[in-house]
């Protein structure tokens, strides 16, 4: 069933586009208004372990979404669909971790209360149901296969440190701005972006390769 | 049960993000304290906080754009919002000093550099500055805002321009930069020189300018400007050249490890300093100073005077004054200077050097009796 306070689905399409391009920095916080509410609207009748464990997993999955959303793919449905999958599978993991913990502390107590059956899993078929659908795949996802110009003055530039056969994370942090943080943190994120750009690379010689 | 959490609230997706240096969240854990100080410095709400940190971090090379779009969506004003963030990051650099010390270099001074700039008269270079420092001025400039640049807010521009921050402290001394430095996390530097009217430190590409606050406004702006050249002149224009020609050397000039033979022929080839990046302002016994300090501050002068009083506007409005009655050379150099302190708010013995040079290159020069 469907909810009036929904996003409006063009604008989370929309916001989508912004966050997987990157070019606008405030479309992650601008996509996490619109998901926050909507997700704790979905939960808010729902059985929890604790009140406040929600707001924490639905905080994860959406920040989750945010650094990597090109993981979320529009033409499998909807993203509320989709994040909410996502908390629901970390809820049942918490619910279950809490049961084996019980199971640990006191053997035959009321553990069976909080078994499977106790799961308000019908919030899921609502947000199925309700929420609308991606028809057609992202149009930055397939313009950024269309060409290598469409590579960032950023990504270029690390582009060419990753063609000149750099290993080292500095001249990469450099690039990326976060040379001030911690080497561990660094290396994560550097190796983040090759990450990213060997894909993004690969794509593009695989179209490449393919006659018209 | 239901939960009673504040559907705007963006708490829960920020702390999910700490570990994402791609965004605020990220970008500002290692500042110690970072997100507090900027909530209070930027007098922003919980929720506008929380929004901040969900953003996106900005890129070094559209600094600009990014912060001007974060600071219209969290309502802060931008430049304040641009010094915050530059105060942030070189404190999570110079936090990460003590750490290169104990890891890996010899004394905590590898990659550092500290120049300072104290209380004794310079000399200032009277002629017109080398194109490649014109265009560094220029840059500069560019690099700000237009609200910034018509005000020829200067201590603006460098945050804009550069990651600096600026930090005005009265009666500059090396002890109240180092007690400012460990109140925030940040190792003390490990010289001392005694009274001073700026400091330079630049560390792992984040620097800090400190300036004496008790200085006279045209003084405070000259030091800033002249610390800024510093910054970019030995600083961060041989670390783009690096960057560009041997990247992998930069690990060496921020002593992430030692340099090997082959690094410093490499070094050698792209006129990339190693070892040792300090070079402290230190004076002789008779008040004079080395030799290389000498150019090194001449450089950073030609820059600060550039940026204040741009050559070719330096030009245009001595071409515009009209000429004092009866003409002679003396008359002529002093309304000069006069309009050049004025126009361009310098301290007077820069705007006479500014008027001279700039005298000079219309033609205008002392008759044979004023030399």
């Amino acid at each position: 069933m469907s909810s009036r306070d929904d996003p409006d689905p063009a604008r989370l399409r929309e916001l989508h586009e912004a966050v997987v391009a990157g070019e606008d920095p405030t479309a992650p916080a601008k996509m996490a208004e619109l998901l926050l509410p909507a997700l704790l609207r979905r939960f808010a009748s729902a059985r929890l372990p604790d009140p406040h464990s929600v707001e924490s997993l639905i905080g994860l999955s959406v920040a989750r979404y945010l650094a990597e959303p090109e993981r979320y793919q529009p033409e499998r449905g909807p993203l509320l669909a989709y994040l909410w999958q996502d908390v629901a599978g970390d809820l049942r993991n918490e619910w279950d971790a809490r049961v084996r913990l019980r199971q640990h502390e006191s053997p035959g107590s009321d553990v069976v209360e909080l078994g499977s059956d106790d799961r308000n899993l019908s919030v899921e078929e609502e947000v199925l149901d309700a929420v609308d659908r991606f028809d057609v795949s992202s149009a930055i996802l397939q313009r950024a296969r269309d060409e290598l110009g469409q590579f960032s003055e950023q990504d270029r530039q690390l582009i060419e440190l990753l063609g000149a056969g750099v290993r080292d994370t500095g001249p990469y942090a450099e690039v990326l701005g976060i040379a001030h943080l911690p080497s561990s943190a660094q290396a994560r994120e550097v190796n983040r972006h090759k990450d990213r750009l060997r894909k993004r690379l690969g794509v593009i010689r695989g179209k490449l390769s393919r006659p018209e | 049960m239901a939960n009673s959490a504040d559907p705007s609230d963006l708490g829960p997706v920020s702390a999910a993000l700490r570990d994402e240096p791609g965004f605020m969240a990220g970008w500002l854990s290692a500042t110690p304290d970072g997100e507090r100080r900027i909530q209070a410095s930027l007098k922003m709400s919980d929720a506008s906080l929380h929004r901040l940190l969900v953003c996106r971090a900005p890129r070094p090379n559209r600094f600009l754009a990014d912060v001007s779009t974060i600071a219209a969506y969290v309502g802060v004003e931008r430049t304040a919002l641009a010094a915050a963030l530059r105060e942030a990051t070189v404190l999570a650099a110079l936090g990460s000093r003590e750490m290169s010390r104990s890891e890996e270099a010899d004394d905590g001074l590898v990659g550092l550099l500290a120049a300072a700039r104290d209380t004794a008269a310079e000399q200032l270079p009277d002629s017109e500055a080398a194109t490649a420092v014109r265009e560094l001025a220029q840059s500069t400039w560019q690099a700000a805002p237009p609200e910034v640049r018509d005000r020829r807010d200067v201590q603006a521009a460098l945050v804009w321009a550069s990651p600096v921050a600026v930090v005005s402290l009265p009666q500059l001394q090396f002890a109240m930069v180092n007690r400012w430095l460990v109140d925030r996390g940040a190792p003390p530097l490990p010289d001392s020189i005694g009274d001073l009217r700026g400091l330079l430190v630049a560390w792992r590409s984040q620097a800090v300018i400190f300036v004496d606050g008790t200085l006279p406004e045209a003084d405070f702006r000259l030091t800033l400007a002249h610390e800024h050249g510093h910054l970019l002149l030995d600083y961060l224009v041989p670390r783009q050249r690096v960057l560009r020609e041997e990247p992998a050397l930069l690990e060496v000039l921020d002593g992430r490890r030692r340099p090997t033979n082959a690094d410093r022929a490499r070094a050698a080839l792209a006129r990339a300093p190693l070892g040792l990046h300090t070079h402290l302002l230190h004076r002789h016994n008779d008040g004079g100073a080395a030799e290389t300090t000498i150019r090194v501050e001449d450089s950073a002068s030609s820059y600060a005077l550039e940026l204040l009083a741009p050559w070719e506007e330096l030009l245009t409005l001595l071409r515009g004054q009209p000429q004092p009655q009866p003409v002679s050379y003396p008359k002529r150099l002093a309304a000069a200077a006069e309009a050049a302190a004025d126009h361009f708010n310098l301290p007077p013995d820069a705007a006479e050097v500014r008027a001279r040079a700039g005298l000079t290159a219309l033609g205008i020069r002392p008759g044979f009796f004023n030399r």
